[in-house]
């Protein structure tokens, strides 16, 4: 595998279902390359050469184990989040290098940690500086003489980080251990897990995974469900389709306190562009919820996207389209309408 | 609180995801609820004396909510475990668990 491989490439597809890109050339004048063309359009298919497995672990999480179909969920529309990573499987990666078995690496989580541990011993330097500059003023020391520190103080700070920037020695800690199997390789034991609207999707919207509709409801809602008991998903799900099918990068918006961010491409490219919550349309809300969250993502430049989910249909009938597995029933029902919602301050938003 | 479902993934999460040191899983005398006990590879914020041993509740994120997550069970877990913070550990439904303090009584705002 070459090492580095742009992004654009490797995540040319938006969705885990590609179109048939691989057609022969059509000459006009060629009637043969018709023939030829036609033969390869009737034969090819967007078919996944083998669906995808996913199990349910630890009660309702739906979770992929082998890597290479973690890989192709995250490469292809970026579905799912892995347990012990930020979002893309970087686990086994980042433990070969902390367990000094491959290579320096520079997953994203790499260089987050270490920016953190950078700032977090500036923060330590400066509250005992600050002592002692506090201390010096109360003795009466002159102003020049303090700034003179001060800035004595900063340059042994760069030092210090240069210093930092050369460690790296390795550190096996006990509990490691248990990650090494009895020919001492390194034990995989990152999953990927799937939303349950993720889930959803790959099942009833595009055939990716190997389960049955029917399970995957089963094992979300319980086998005789109440409406009580599928509504909320429905809502959230509806929400989900929503946006995927708007070509919008939906994941989970746990971080920001909402529930989905939307990405125009996907995590690597850029931020996401908006976070969305899910509302059930004409039922009354507490509106301190909608000036907190707003309040959270502003903080990171994102604008705040309520989203209504109406239902339009009586909810027997919805009940009954789910009991029968008609998933296409049951979403047909709801009504979406969206709203975006930003904090104005006069002072500030004058353009 | 029953929470013993989800210990082993917030334990995984703490000992191979943040480097955690000795992270051991108690039952509580009062409640039926799990905790975790461990060792964060450095100080959780700024303002901390200094390293100590941390406490975690496990916790799914249906069940962080009114009727569940109760005043009166932090209570309890406050008065068991005699300590000045507890952390949340909220396992969402997309794989991630996210962190969050909870302290007994007022506390000072952390300085940024």
């Amino acid at each position: 595998m070459p090492k580095h491989v742009p992004n654009a490439k490797r995540y040319k597809y938006p969705l885990p279902i590609h179109p048939l890109d691989q057609l022969p050339e059509l000459k006009l004048y060629n009637p043969v390359s018709w023939v030829y063309w036609l033969y390869c359009y009737t034969f090819s298919t967007n078919q996944l050469p083998s669906k995808i497995h996913a199990e349910f672990t630890h009660g309702k999480h739906l979770t992929i184990a082998r890597p290479d179909d973690m890989r192709y969920l995250w490469e292809n529309g970026f579905f799912g989040t892995a347990q012990l990573s930020r979002s893309e499987p970087t686990w086994r990666k980042r433990t070969m290098a902390r367990l000094g078995l491959s290579e320096g690496s520079t997953a994203l989580e790499h260089i987050t940690e270490k920016r953190r541990i950078e700032r977090l011993r500036f923060k330590q330097e400066r509250s005992q500086f600050e002592a002692i500059k506090l201390d010096m003023r109360q003795r009466g020391v002159a102003e020049d003489h303090i700034l003179a520190e001060e800035r004595a103080f900063l340059k042994s700070l760069r030092e210090k980080e240069k210093v930092l920037e050369e460690e790296g020695e390795v550190h096996l800690r006990e509990v490691d251990e248990e990650l090494f199997g009895p020919n001492e390789q390194l034990i995989d034991i990152e999953v990927l897990e799937l939303m349950p609207v993720e889930g959803i999707f790959l099942t009833f919207a595009l055939p990716v995974l190997e389960m049955n509709v029917k399970t995957l409801l089963a094992n979300l809602a319980g086998d005789e469900p109440t409406y009580a008991d599928i509504h909320e998903l429905c809502l959230k799900y509806v929400a989900y389709h929503h946006y995927r099918s708007h070509g919008w990068c939906a994941r989970s918006g746990i971080k920001f306190g909402c529930d989905y961010l939307l990405y125009r491409r996907g995590p690597p490219f850029q931020h996401a562009e908006y976070g969305v919550k899910v509302l059930e349309a004409c039922k009354p809300f507490d509106t301190t919820l909608f000036t907190g969250a707003a309040r959270v993502l502003s903080g990171a430049r994102k604008p705040f996207i309520l989203c209504y989910v109406e239902l339009q249909k009586p909810e027997s009938e919805v009940l009954e389209s789910w009991r029968q597995g008609r998933l296409d029933k049951v979403f047909r029902s709801y009504k979406v309408g969206e709203v975006s919602y930003r904090r104005w301050v006069p002072g500030k938003n004058r353009d | 609180m029953d929470n013993q479902h989800i210990i082993k993934l917030v334990r995984n999460n703490l000992v191979h995801q943040q480097l955690w040191d000795d992270v051991e899983e108690a039952k509580l005398e009062d409640t039926d609820a799990w905790v975790l006990r461990g060792l964060p590879p450095h100080k959780l914020s700024n303002d901390d004396p200094q390293l100590d041993h941390e406490w975690i509740l496990p916790i799914e994120l249906s069940q962080y909510k009114p009727g569940k997550l109760t005043l009166e069970l932090m209570d309890k877990i406050f008065s068991e475990l005699k300590c000045r913070r507890v952390t949340l550990g909220i396992v969402n439904d997309d794989g991630t668990v996210v962190y969050y303090f909870i302290y007994k009584g007022l506390h000072k705002p952390k300085r940024n």
